[in-house]
This record gives C-alpha cells, structure tokens and sequence, in this order.
C-alpha cells in the first residue's frame, strides 16, 4: 500500500491505487480516479481538518478512516457528478468535545453514496455529528445511505444531526441514526458465558468499532491497537 | 447439584414464581413444561440473575454456593450455562473473541492459540458447521438452526456442568433438531452434566430422556414424574393440574 503523508494544504490526485494516508494539514482535496482505497488510522491529540473529495466519473472510492482522539473539529464533503461510487466508513472514539460534519453532494445521475459513522464517546468525549445528503434536482438513479450510530459510554449528551436534502423524485435515500448505550441484553449473554462485565463491555466496544471498517486481515492489528490505546 | 428453596421471582413487580422448589443431582436431566407464560422462563432467567428478574424470596444453591450472591460472570464460571429459545446477535464480536476470552478469564491463563483451532476444527466438525463460524460475529446472520448449533459450539468449547435449555426446539425443523438432539445427548454422555430443559415439544423430551419432568402451573410445580407424564400431557393438556 502506497504511504502519503500530507503536511501542507494540497490538492492530491489519487488513481487506481491503495493507499495509507496521514494527514498533518488543515485543507486537503482528494481528486479520485479509477478504484480507489484510502486507509487512514491514527491516535491524534486534536484532528482539526477540512478534507474536500472529488469524485470523476466513473470512479469508486473506499475510504477507510479510524480514530482514537481527544479533540475533533472534521469536516468531509463528497462532491459526486455522475456515475460514482463512495463508501466513508468513518470509526472514532471520541475522547474530547468534537465536531464531525458530512456533506455529500450529488450533481448527476447514477451514483451511489454510503457514508458510515460509529463513535464511541468516552471519558469527556461530546460529539455532535452532523451529515447532510444534498441530491440536487433532475438528478436520477441515484442511491444514497446515512448510517450514522453513537456508543455513549459517558454521561455527555451528544447529538446527531442527519439532513437529507432530496430534490428529485428518481433517487433512493435513507438515513439511520441512533445513540444508544451498551444494551444490557448483549451484557447478560456475554457475562452469561463466563466474561467479565469489564471484558464484555470492550468486546462490544470493539466489535462496534472495527465492523464498520472494511478492511483486511493485516490492518485489523494496527486498528485494535488505536481503539485500545 | 442444583437446589431451588421457596423462590420467588417478579418481573417488573408482577410475581411470576412463588415458593418455587425443585432439586436437580448431578448428572440428571430435569424437564419443566407448563402452559405459555407461566413462568418457565424466569426459572432459567433467575438462575442466571438476568437483571431483568427480580427474586424477592428464597435461595438457589449450586454445588453448595448460594447463587444470589454471586454475579452472573461468576455463575457462569461455576459451569452453568444456557441456551435461550432465540439467542441474540452482536455484530461485531466473533464467537473466537468472545471463547477466548471466556476460557482465558475462567482458567486465569493464556490460551494456546493452536490448540483451541484444533478444538474448534473438531468440534465445528461433530456439529456439521464450517469452520469459519469461529470467525464470525456471534450469531449474526445466521438463521434460527445456525445460532442453535452456534451455541452448541459455545457449549462444547465452554464444558459446562450444567446445562439449561429453554425451548431449544424453537425454530428448528426436523432434521436440525435431530441433529441438536444428538449434539446434546453426546455432551451429557461425554460430561454427564445435569440439564433442565425447557420445552413443548414431546419429541425433544422422548429423544433426550430425562430423569424427571416437572409441571409448572400457578407459579409453583403442580406435578413430578417420570418420562410416563409426557404422554399424560399429550393425551389431556395442562387443564388438569393446580
């Protein structure tokens, strides 16, 4: 996998390609070509970063991104013409107050656009996630998903905000959004086979974060290691 | 041994047992039946202090440990273990995390990483599953005969001493049934566990063939005997019994 750290604000074109991205800028815009897999995992005192995503047509993007932070402030926008693919899994455990705001915006026809967030909020961690889906008129054959889910494992009171702005009658768009604590049920059955309430609340934890990473065998050892630092 | 003394149970302030007795030796194999909503459930429930379950009066002692006092992490780790009627999902913790961790905690020891593939191998074997259910999240996707034979994956691995089973049969067809019925008459002749069973269904009960079946009915047992009341019950229902 190709290694790109990002120390300046730039405009970077990605084609074909895997790649492990670091970024260490305030503004950065991906240009994608072709098929294209960003992986992007990091334990980060602050993540103050506006990241800008073109997609050319015909394109595909995997965007893989895990967070362990103390402090966010993250803004994401999807600009999507025609014929485009976008897969945002997006894991944090958010430790610090924090923003993180999604913005997908769809020009033309035929794409599709699944944009997944699980943050866990722990310690002072407080997040208000907002995403908003903006289809714009006499677009078509569109298929747009906001799946959007926090595990509070604190007493803040977080919020999530998801906007769908559809002006066309031809698309498919959902949203799912939920806050929830552990569920007393997945405690009983994991205590219930011998683990510790401790050990059984990790599990979960961990399971919620890594599930919505599609990524394979050998980066899943790095992931845990950020989630449980 | 298993002994359940004057026990009673609410769920959110509704009682549900009251006075309930029952005694289960080692090695035998108790069946409970009774009309829906009676209660046969909490039984189970409240062995294990789902939270849910409120005992109010009355002790149940295993092995000579007073199980009100204990957590459910520890209940379990003096070798009780059950298998719900619809075992629910967690996406994202695979049977091979959470087995691991169980084993580790219990014995207090690292787990041998090829040893316990071996042991899976096997046993994914014997119950006619793929291997990789050891990789997947902990009855996700599964249908209602995977998460069956996905528990009996977690009882061949876990090696509890005794066994509870409610309703089991629920959502299993014939031929998976038999093939759980086998599965848990292997186990109990391989451990000699003690199990109570929980169920409807008379073909279970005739395949596994307990020791004592138990009526439950107004909150208390209306009537012990052996396998022979299974056929009384077929041939007249429950409205006979108070």
């Amino acid at each position: 996998m190709n290694k790109i750290i990002i120390d300046k604000n730039e405009v970077i074109e990605l084609k074909d390609n895997a790649f492990s991205i670091d970024i260490n800028t305030s503004v950065v815009t991906f240009n994608i070509n072709g098929r294209v897999l960003i992986n992007e995992f990091s334990i980060k005192a602050k993540d103050e970063v506006n990241i800008i995503i073109n997609m050319s047509n015909n394109s595909e993007l995997l965007y893989n991104r895990c967070f362990n932070l103390n402090n966010m402030n993250t803004n994401i926008t999807i600009n999507q013409d025609c014929n485009s693919s976008v897969e945002f899994n997006y894991s944090i455990i958010a430790k610090d107050k924090g923003n993180l705001v999604f913005r997908s915006n769809v020009l033309g026809n035929n794409n599709k656009t699944n944009i997944k967030v699980r943050a866990i909020t722990k310690d002072k961690g407080l997040l208000v996630l907002k995403c908003v889906t903006d289809n714009k008129e006499k677009t078509s054959d569109n298929e747009l998903l906001e799946s959007l889910k926090l595990l509070m494992l604190n007493e803040e009171e977080s919020i999530i905000i998801p906007d769908l702005l559809v002006a066309s009658n031809e698309v498919e768009v959902n949203h799912a959004a939920t806050i929830s604590g552990i569920g007393e049920d997945e405690l009983f059955y994991l205590t219930s086979k011998g683990l510790s309430r401790e050990a059984a609340k990790e599990l979960i934890s961990t399971g919620f974060i890594m599930n919505n990473l599609n990524v394979s065998k050998k980066d899943v050892k790095e992931i845990e290691g950020i989630i449980n630092e | 041994m298993l002994k359940i003394e004057d026990l009673t149970v609410n769920v959110l302030d509704k009682k549900i047992l009251d006075s309930f007795n029952m005694e289960i030796p080692d090695g035998e194999i108790h069946a409970v039946m009774g009309p829906n909503g009676v209660g046969k459930s909490t039984i189970c429930r409240s062995i294990l202090k789902d939270p849910n379950y409120s005992i109010k009066n009355g002790s149940i002692i295993y092995n000579g440990v007073d199980l009100r006092d204990s957590t459910t992490t520890d209940i379990a780790r003096m070798g009780i273990m059950m298998i719900s009627q619809s075992p629910i999902a967690i996406e994202g913790v695979t049977n091979g995390e959470m087995l691991r961790i169980a084993l580790s905690e219990k014995n207090n020891e690292h787990i041998d990483i090829f040893s316990f593939q071996r042991e899976v191998k096997e046993i994914c074997e014997k119950l006619n599953i793929p291997e990789s259910f050891i990789h997947r999240s902990i009855n996700d996707g599964m249908s209602g005969g995977e998460r069956k034979k996905n528990e009996l994956l977690h009882v061949w691995m876990l090696k509890p001493s005794f066994l509870i089973l409610d309703e089991i049969d629920s959502g299993l067809d014939v031929d998976a049934l038999k093939e759980v019925t086998k599965s848990l008459k292997e186990y109990h002749k391989e451990t000699n566990c003690s199990m109570l069973i929980i169920t409807h269904n008379p073909k279970l009960l005739k395949d596994l063939n307990p020791d004592k079946v138990h009526i439950l009915k107004n909150k208390k047992i209306a009537k012990t005997g052996s396998i022979e009341l299974i056929s009384e019950i077929e041939d007249l229902g429950f409205k006979n019994y108070s």
